[in-house]
């Protein structure tokens, strides 16, 4: 049962607060955690809160920067960034998406976090704050390492680079709204001429986390993007993950959907 | 465990309560300040049925700790109008017996109105895609489009929101 919900007032009040107790349960908008606070599952002392923290901010100039307490709401009409839009108008629903923020469901674990494939192929980084300072880690890595913030660190925000090429998302879900996704694939193709010369693939919800799909880029890159890549890439793309039964969907269903909307996905970047 | 008094505007209203950490927005408007007609579902973020503004945004407010609404304006389907004084949404869901159950209506409103203060004149699709969030166990889906789509007209000829 939580005894003390103390809420910062300034990032750097948030970094010090939970520097100085890292056993404390780190909130932003409260999406996940408030159901089990509810039910008095939530089981920690002392929960701190970001959402007076000044960490809601979206800043274009080259890099986008997006702070961790951005809700969802601010990204589904971002200019110039349709993977980003898509993303976060594919989570959810439009009034839990005012309270759905970037950082929580970077964090989140499956079967949440469908930012997490375009943020990939976007080649983001993030700002991670602790006592000793802030650090920036390219996000495909942070995944990789597994743990994008140690006890005692909070996320501070998103850096998206400047976008080169063309992007898609399309993730699958049994319903429109509310869902669950069973697979979300992100991808970006930039190209010289015909020739694909950067291949970015993301895939989502599939297994533990989101991944890069590396070997299915490298199917893409230095061809002309035509079926036989296409396809290539594809098959790739299902071998990089291990699709997982659970109450969204069977591990076979998600092995067909990955394919299909691997597929989607990159003839939609590709177009 | 510490208790903390917090204040915002309910309907307009200025209010404070004294809440316990991380009690829901929806649990202190029904429990400690009789605003009944925001209703608690799945209290999970999953139905709808909650949905108020803050700050004119819709938002579920079984999803936000009161402390988040500290000298923030929250309305409910009660400051959208009153039975005497129907807003013509109020009005519509109640002549084209959008209700049914009743049960989801006042957070179909509340998401509803917010949909038309930000665009007065949507197609059905829109609609929809606005209410997604918001259940139907009555599936009385076609009354409740039909209904937002007659208050957006009546808005639009000039009554009151």
């Amino acid at each position: 049962m939580v005894q003390e919900y103390a809420l910062a007032g300034s990032p750097e009040e948030a970094v010090e607060m939970v520097a100085a107790d890292p056993e404390a349960i780190v909130m932003g908008g409260g999406t996940t955690l408030m159901p089990r606070a509810t039910l008095g599952e939530l089981n920690g002392r002392r929960v701190i809160g970001l959402a007076r923290a000044g960490l809601d901010y979206v800043h274009r100039n080259g890099i986008t920067t997006l702070g961790a307490m951005t809700p969802l709401r601010d990204l589904t009409d971002i200019e110039g960034m349709p993977i980003l839009a898509d993303a976060a108008r594919s989570i959810g629903s439009w009034p839990l998406r005012s309270t759905a923020t970037v950082g929580g469901n970077l964090l989140a674990t499956r079967p949440y976090g469908d930012l997490v494939p375009a943020l990939l192929a976007l080649d983001a980084e993030i700002a991670v704050a602790g006592a000793d300072g802030e650090r920036t880690v390219p996000l495909a890595d942070a995944l990789e390492s597994g743990g994008a913030v140690a006890p005692g660190e909070i996320l501070r925000e998103v850096r998206v680079p400047a976008i080169e090429g063309s992007t898609s998302y399309h993730r699958c879900a049994r319903r429109a709204a509310n869902a669950p996704a069973v697979v979300a694939v992100a991808a970006r193709v930039r190209r010289d001429g015909d020739t694909v010369t950067e291949a970015r693939i993301a895939i989502g919800a599939v297994g533990t986390r989101a991944i890069r799909a590396t070997a299915a880029e490298d199917a893409l890159n230095g061809t002309a993007g035509d079926p036989a890549a296409i396809d290539e890439a594809v098959g790739r793309a299902l071998a990089a993950v291990e699709p997982a039964d659970d109450s969204v969907a069977s591990a076979w269903y998600r092995a067909r959907m990955t394919e299909l909307f691997a597929r989607r996905a990159v003839e939609g970047a590709l177009e | 465990m510490r208790a903390r008094a917090i204040g915002f505007e309910l309907n307009g209203e200025p209010v404070a309560v004294l809440a316990k950490p991380l009690a829901s927005l929806q649990s202190v408007l029904r429990e400690q300040l009789s605003a009944t007609g925001t209703k608690a579902g799945c209290r999970q973020g999953g139905c709808g049925s909650c949905t108020v503004h803050v700050d004119g945004e819709p938002t579920l407010s079984c999803l936000v700790p009161v402390e988040h609404v500290e000298d923030r304006a929250v309305t409910t389907v009660e400051g959208l109008g009153t039975a005497e004084d129907p807003s013509p949404l109020q009005a519509a869901f109640h002549e084209g017996f959008a209700t049914q159950c009743g049960f989801c209506s006042p957070g179909m409103i509340a998401a509803a109105s917010a949909l038309l203060e930000r665009n007065p004149d949507p197609t059905s699709e829109e609609i929809g895609d606005a209410l997604a969030g918001n259940v139907c166990r009555c599936t009385g889906i076609a009354p409740i489009i039909a209904a937002v789509e007659k208050a957006a007209a009546q808005m639009r000829a000039g009554a009151k929101a």
